[in-house]
């Protein structure tokens, strides 16, 4: 019989499912985290006086979670991107 | 600077995009356009959400409101960020079917109703014009600014009169090529790519010159700040979240961001690169806006119009040079803006408003007459003519005073009140075409009453003093205090009570209403577009048409060569090279979708359905489409309940497989029983018919040999009657008309039958008092049978041993019974069980009379009787008791 | 002296015409109907011959026929087993047992008187 089992190259499927399961939850939670930390009330405990290195706070938070929005999506697209169709 | 610099700076800037978009159409057409399909370029198109409005409005509403404008792209920001959840379904469901504009899109998922297309589109123009107006107002700003130092005066209204007919002669010439308004226009797309690059690196140069040219350090620029803009927390608050869903809303339901998102896209995967990459480049536009706006409000004299900073800030500080950059930033932001927007408004005029127009125009006439491509090229173009000459005439009569963020949020809302429709339409089936309706309409009445007409202050529709007041005085319907509802920012007021009407219309009504067939069928095609099949077996809509009539349909709205080109693969596909393909329902679904590229879904059905007829939606298919979603949930289910199937059936298939088994030796034994009965009397038989063929008798002993011979074949006749009687009784084929029958007449029978044998015996039978009215319903000849059966039985187990035979009968609650005893050994315990056995004779016994199935054949025919036949436990002798169902039990068993 | 068979049977009918034509064959013919009672019978009486039915009231043929060979007296009689069953194994089991002939019912009188000589002259 010549039916080969699955190759050592091959990713085990049952692993291969949860590891795009944990992508797509990675990416509804990181959108959700993203829009809980730019609406209010959260957003305006960084509204506050201070101003780091001349620049303030408010502006400094919200660029920064702008940005690493950008890379958490950045690192995340590229993976989900080859997880195939389903939902 | 010099109008006429500006002029040939302009005019070399709008060449160049000419020249690219040219360049690009056709390396597209010759099939070398790989690099315009690249995900940057997919990118670059998208933002054309930065219009002027951010260019030159972004620093304008910062120097005023602070962050605030931050809202505006961080909306859109989350959006791209969960691309994966929402945008990827539409852009999947754009492809897959041919959507040609938002518009279309709602249009198809409800049914293909032309009504909400026309709907949609309606609010889009509405929405747009005001938008539109609003780039050419900010491009002629830009002009007169720009030359102002010249001395020269300006003509506004020429400026905007000719940069419109500009704008629409490029957008006629590179939007409207093809006729297929889902085919890619590779050139505008590549020439607002470009102006995508040239808007951001104009206000980076801006940005960079004021914080380290002017200011000397971000933390300086900063630093000059007006410290009432930087008391922040004011700004977060309901008009924050407002503009935050406002802004994400619009990023998908504007027509030109839907064009260049959904309509546009050539590869699903662009949208994996543009799903960091715009957020990024929507980070970068708003980096610098802050910045530029305190710098500006610190430099430039205090009446200086904030929304023109971004000019006016080099100027000012003489850089000519990166004024004019900043010029052509802002000129690439308004007129990429107008073009996709002309195009996409245009597609929807002509699809959803022209083209059902003409098709009613053309009923009663032959179905789709007339060169229909022209006609659609031809309402392309008006509809772009149109639109911009509404555009101009808005912003000739408004005039053009207002603040520029207050029209783009204007048009925000407007648009926003597409959303709820359309999140219902891909992620809820029931979301019904009435409620879709009711919801949009009613949703966009309010847009227009409490924000859209109340921004003209009193100049268009309602008087300032129904603002003021309310119509007719009555103030609970104030347009900007609705029900009261007071100290409310007008954007949020507006919001809350639009989306409220429409949230709520849409969901009650899709509640109260039913989706046609043709509805359902969409709303599964959208909701669970990743989990269709990609080739589905069965086509839900059956109708037939001739080839020939769909091929002339074809021609005449895609042109003779698209036409042809799709029905010979139609043809190659059905394995009929060089032949017209067979008009399958299959084949017509497919063509209606290539017609819907063109011409929206809601038209395309409606062309289609004029030519072919008998149109019926095959249910079953139908459910099988809108059950796949089930189906597959369903399919693993059932495997598992499948396999405890399997297993349940195999244990049962063992027990039926051991009950042969049993029921195999049984009739093993029963065969070897009744050989070994047939054969005792035929050795009788063949063993004395053998000594009297021999001869050499005394007639004694002849006669007496010939009594055996005649007895044995009697008992020989016996026995196979009754083994067939037993086999009869046991078939369950048993089918006796029962009568009311008199117990006792027939216990007085049976006794007749036997009163020779009793005789015979020497021993004497006891009968208890008759009860009277002892009527069973039964057969009175197979009753008889049981007790003689019973009566022989008693006189031959107990002939010798015992005396006596006593017959009793009665009645219980439900039964009547009759029992047969008498004195004589009794049955053993260990035979107790076994004696209605077939061919079970007491132990001991030899009877030459009877093969041992009396018992059995008695039982059955009580059995048969709906009665029963036992074994009374006794300590002397064996009684036997038969039973009988009282008459009204029988028939309630019966 | 005549020869001495044992009949052990059951049913009437077949013991009469058995004992008419040893009878007349020139035996001495005795007859047990009950199992139970056949082996002592046999035991006591060593008759030259016993003819045994298979299914007796009491006890087996079968066993009669086990005992039989088990005693060191009655080892060597000749049985001639006769049975109404028509099983093959019937015949095997009998055989493996040391009957000397198995007789199915019905059965030819001839083939029985001239077997019941040939044995009892052993």
């Amino acid at each position: 019989m010549d039916a080969p089992g699955p190759s050592a190259a091959e990713p085990d499927p049952g692993q291969e499912g949860l590891r795009r399961r944990r992508l797509r939850d990675g990416a509804l939670i990181m959108t959700l985290a993203g829009a809980f930390m730019l609406l209010p009330p959260f957003i305006r405990v960084f509204a506050a006086a201070a101003s780091p290195w001349g620049i303030p706070l408010i502006v400094l938070y919200l660029f920064g979670v702008w940005a690493a929005l950008i890379l958490g999506c950045f690192l995340l697209a590229r993976r989900l991107d080859r997880t195939g169709d389903e939902e | 600077m010099a109008a006429n610099l500006l002029i040939a700076v302009a005019t070399g800037y709008v060449a160049l995009l000419f020249l690219v978009a040219f360049l690009a159409d056709r390396r597209a057409a010759a099939g070398r356009a790989r690099w315009l399909r690249s995900p940057v370029v997919y990118t670059l198109s998208i933002s054309v959400y930065c219009t002027a409005w951010t260019f030159y409005g972004a620093v304008g509403s910062a120097a005023r409101s602070g962050l605030e404008f931050a809202a505006i792209y961080t909306g859109p920001t989350l959006v791209f960020v969960g691309w994966w959840f929402l945008l990827r379904k539409l852009v999947r469901i754009g492809r897959s079917l041919r959507i040609t504009s938002v518009a279309d899109l709602l249009s198809s998922r409800y049914g293909k109703s032309p009504a909400i297309a026309v709907i949609v589109t309606l609010i889009a123009v509405v929405g747009s014009t005001p938008y539109i107006a609003l780039q050419l107002q900010s491009l002629t700003l830009s002009f007169s600014v720009l030359a102002a130092g010249s001395g020269q005066e300006w003509p506004e209204a020429a400026t905007a009169f000719w940069l419109a007919a500009g704008l629409a002669l490029f957008t006629i010439l590179f939007g409207t090529r093809n006729v297929d308004a889902n085919e890619r226009h590779h050139g505008v797309v590549t020439a607002i790519a470009l102006e995508a690059v040239v808007k951001l690196l104009a206000l980076i140069a801006v940005g960079i010159f004021a914080v380290w040219g002017v200011a000397g350090g971000l933390g300086a620029a900063f630093a000059r700040a007006d410290p009432q803009l930087l008391a922040q927390g004011q700004v977060f608050g309901e008009r924050w979240v407002a503009i935050t869903l406002l802004s994400a809303s619009a990023v998908i339901c504007l027509p030109r961001m839907f064009q260049v998102t959904v309509v546009e896209n050539v590869d699903e995967r662009h949208l994996a690169t543009a799903a960091w990459a715009f957020p990024l480049y929507l980070m970068l536009i708003c980096l610098f806006v802050l910045p530029i706006a305190i710098i500006g409000r610190a430099v430039l004299p205090a009446d200086a119009n904030p929304d023109l900073f971004v000019l006016t800030l080099p100027l000012a500080l003489g850089r000519e040079e990166l004024a004019l950059l900043a010029f052509l930033g802002g000129f690439s932001s308004a007129t990429s803006m107008v073009i996709v927007a002309a195009i996409a408004l245009s597609t929807m005029l002509s699809n959803h408003i022209i083209v059902p127009l003409w098709l009613a125009g053309q009923r009663g006439r032959h179905a789709a007459a007339g060169d229909v491509r022209a006609m659609l090229l031809a309402s392309r173009r008006a509809g772009i003519v149109a639109i911009l000459a509404l555009g101009y005439l808005y912003f000739r009569i408004t005039g053009g005073s207002e603040a520029l963020a207050a029209i783009g949020l204007i048009a925000f809302a407007g648009a926003a009140q597409i959303m709820p429709a359309l999140l219902a339409g891909i992620f809820w089936r029931g979301a019904t075409r009435s409620g879709a309706l009711a919801g949009v309409t009613a949703g966009s009445l309010i847009w227009a009453y409490t924000l859209f007409l109340p921004s003209f202050d009193g100049s268009f529709l309602l008087s300032a003093a129904t603002l003021a007041d309310g119509p007719w005085g009555i103030a609970a319907l104030r347009p900007q205090a609705l029900f009261g509802l007071q100290g409310l920012d007008p954007l949020v007021h507006c919001m809350f009570w639009s989306l409220t009407a429409n949230v709520g219309l849409l969901a009650t009504v899709s509640l109260l209403t039913g989706q046609s067939l043709l509805e359902r069928l969409q709303a599964a095609l959208f909701v669970d577009v990743f989990r269709m099949r990609a080739a589905r077996a069965e086509p839900v809509i059956r109708r037939s048409a001739t080839s020939g009539d769909l091929y002339t349909l074809s021609e005449r709205i895609l042109g003779r060569a698209a036409a042809r080109q799709l029905f010979r693969e139609m043809a190659a596909e059905q394995g009929r090279a060089d032949a017209l393909p067979e008009a399958t329902p299959a084949m017509i679904e497919r063509l209606e979708r290539a017609l819907a590229g063109a011409v929206g879904a809601a038209s395309a059905h409606a062309m289609v359905s004029q030519i072919a007829g008998g149109e019926t939606i095959s249910m079953e298919a139908l459910i099988s489409i809108a059950d796949e979603t089930a189906q597959i949930v369903d399919y693993s289910r059932r495997l598992e309940s499948k396999s405890r199937e399997l297993e349940a059936t195999a244990a049962e298939l063992r027990r039926a497989n051991r009950q042969l088994q049993e029921i195999s030796a049984q009739k093993d034994a029963f065969l070897n029983h009744v050989s070994h009965e047939l054969r005792t009397p035929m050795t009788s038989i063949r063993s004395f018919a053998e000594i009297l063929r021999e001869g050499d008798l005394t007639a004694e002993e002849r006669q007496r040999f010939v009594t055996i011979i005649h007895e044995e074949s009697q008992r020989l006749t016996r026995l196979l009657d009754e083994i067939l009687d037993l086999s009869f009784l046991e078939s369950g084929r048993v089918n006796w008309q029962l009568e009311p029958i008199d117990v006792e007449a027939v216990i007085d029978q049976a006794l007749a039958a036997t009163e020779a044998l009793i005789a015979r015996s020497g021993m004497v039978l006891h009968r208890a008092p008759r009860a009277e009215g002892l009527i069973a319903m039964g057969q009175r000849d197979r009753l008889a049978q049981v007790f003689i059966n019973l009566v022989s039985n008693a006189v031959k187990y107990a002939q010798g041993a015992g005396r006596h035979i006593a017959i009793r009968t009665g009645r219980t609650a439900t039964d009547i019974f009759v029992e047969v005893a008498d004195d004589g050994p009794g049955v053993p315990p260990e035979d107790r069980f076994q004696i209605f056995e077939k061919f079970a004779r007491a132990r001991g016994q030899t009877d030459s009379r009877g093969a041992g199935l009396g018992l059995p054949i008695s039982r059955e025919i009580m059995r048969n009787l709906g009665g029963d036949l036992r074994l009374v436990p006794t300590r002397r002798g064996a009684t036997f008791r038969v039973t009988l169902p009282l008459p009204q039990r029988a028939a309630s068993v019966a | 002296m005549p020869r001495r068979v044992l009949i052990v049977e059951d049913e009437p009918n077949i013991v009469e015409s058995l004992s008419w034509i040893l009878g007349r064959a020139g035996f001495e013919v005795l007859v047990e109907s009950d199992g139970a009672a056949a082996l002592a019978r046999i035991a006591g009486e060593t008759p030259d011959l016993v003819i045994l039915d298979a299914m007796l009231p009491g006890r087996s043929g079968f066993e009669i026929l086990r005992d039989l060979r088990a005693g060191a007296a009655t080892a060597r009689i000749p049985v001639i087993m006769l049975t109404a069953r028509s099983q093959a194994r019937d015949r095997e089991m009998a055989e493996k047992l040391g009957v000397d002939l198995f007789i199915a019912k019905p059965f030819s009188n001839a083939h029985v008187v001239e077997t019941a000589r040939r044995l009892a002259e052993r």
